[in-house]
């Protein structure tokens, strides 16, 4: 633990759904491994529906390119479940990829307020 | 320790940007400090000097004396199922430091916003219920699928969860003299995050024995889930789902 990694949510998807689909901006923080991660995410009718990743600024870490490209679907898949179960936090998972999905779905039940 | 925090607030924020920002910076070093006390990781923290036999209890730093007091009242407290003395490798109070490091950071940050959860790789703590009214709810997760959500909770103040699914988890039993756990996976909840995580630590170790344990101590309640599933919980846990 050494930096201060932020994670910031911010607004960037384009619509492609027919459904009414706002984006809204939201952020959320989290002291870990990862530098900066920002991801867009939809949100439809205050319903996180998807997420991706924008930006990830880890200067070339090997292990933020993994979790890039194994933990994000997982990240969407556990967001949108905690969304749907309207929980704010997960107990008792230390992958780094739920606590990122609850800060990621509370930021944006805040935002769908 | 390689654990990810995260800070989640509900709520009108209260003061200004950079107050919040200064109570992050503290909040974030308050954690790092932490680490580098406690850390088993780290050759030079002092509780790997003290493991060595380098320096004595009396030598280290505060607020490591306080914390290995509340470690010994905790032993006492779970029946001997908690022991951080009885681990190979010496003294490790890790199964309390981690609940007792996020406490510290919710001290920091409970004043920047109405409700504020500080969740340390899946141990938690709320310093009130959202704005709304209602209180905040958890998703414990299936020890046999991490990805699932298995109970939902409500939380008014510490939630800890320990089991087999945590990242690096070695739980020892101090009675078997041995790496061993007979729960999947046990969460405890109450008034503060330190002590749930111990009792929690405790109640993998000991599985559902251990529930009548903590049926005595007033304000926390338990949840075990086994190997196969089976989920048993003690009289008052506020499970919701």
């Amino acid at each position: 633990m050494t930096t201060l990694p932020t994670t910031t949510i911010a607004p960037a998807l384009p619509p492609t759904s027919t459904a009414p689909t706002t984006t809204v901006p939201a952020s959320a923080s989290a002291t870990g491994e990862l530098e900066i991660l920002s991801v867009s995410v939809m949100v439809s009718v205050g319903k996180l529906t998807h997420i991706d990743i924008a930006t990830l600024d880890d200067g070339g870490n090997f292990r933020s390119q993994a979790i890039d490209e194994q933990a994000i679907p997982i990240l969407e898949q556990e967001a949108l479940q905690a969304q749907s179960a309207n929980v704010q936090a997960i107990a008792g998972a230390s992958n780094p990829s739920a606590g990122f999905a609850q800060s990621l779905q509370s930021a944006l039940s805040t935002a769908g307020r | 320790m390689g654990t990810i925090v995260t800070f989640d607030a509900y709520g009108e924020l209260a003061g200004d940007a950079r107050s919040r920002a200064r109570a992050l910076a503290r909040a974030r070093a308050g954690l790092q400090r932490a680490d580098a006390l406690f850390s088993t990781y780290k050759p030079d923290s002092p509780i790997n000097q003290l493991r060595r036999g380098e320096i004595d209890e009396a030598a280290l730093p505060e607020p490591m004396g306080s914390v290995l007091e509340r470690c010994r009242e905790l032993r006492e407290l779970s029946a001997g199922w908690f022991d951080p003395w009885r681990v190979p490798g010496g003294v490790d109070p890790t199964g309390y430091v981690k609940g007792w490091a996020a406490e510290q950071a919710l001290a920091v940050l409970a004043t920047i916003a109405p409700c504020v959860i500080v969740n340390a790789a899946g141990d938690l703590v709320v310093s009130a219920a959202l704005p709304d009214g209602h209180p905040v709810r958890a998703g414990i997760v299936d020890p046999a699928n991490p990805h699932q959500i298995l109970v939902i909770a409500e939380v008014t103040a510490a939630l800890a969860t320990s089991g087999t699914a945590e990242r690096g988890a070695h739980l020892f039993d101090p009675f078997a003299g041995r790496a061993q756990v007979k729960a999947a996976s046990a969460s405890v909840c109450g008034a503060d995050l330190g002590t749930a995580d111990a009792l929690a630590t405790a109640l993998a170790v000991a599985g559902r024995q251990g529930l009548a344990i903590i049926e005595q101590i007033p304000g926390y309640e338990a949840l075990v889930i086994e190997e196969d599933g089976h989920q048993l919980v003690t009289s008052g846990f506020p499970r919701v789902a």
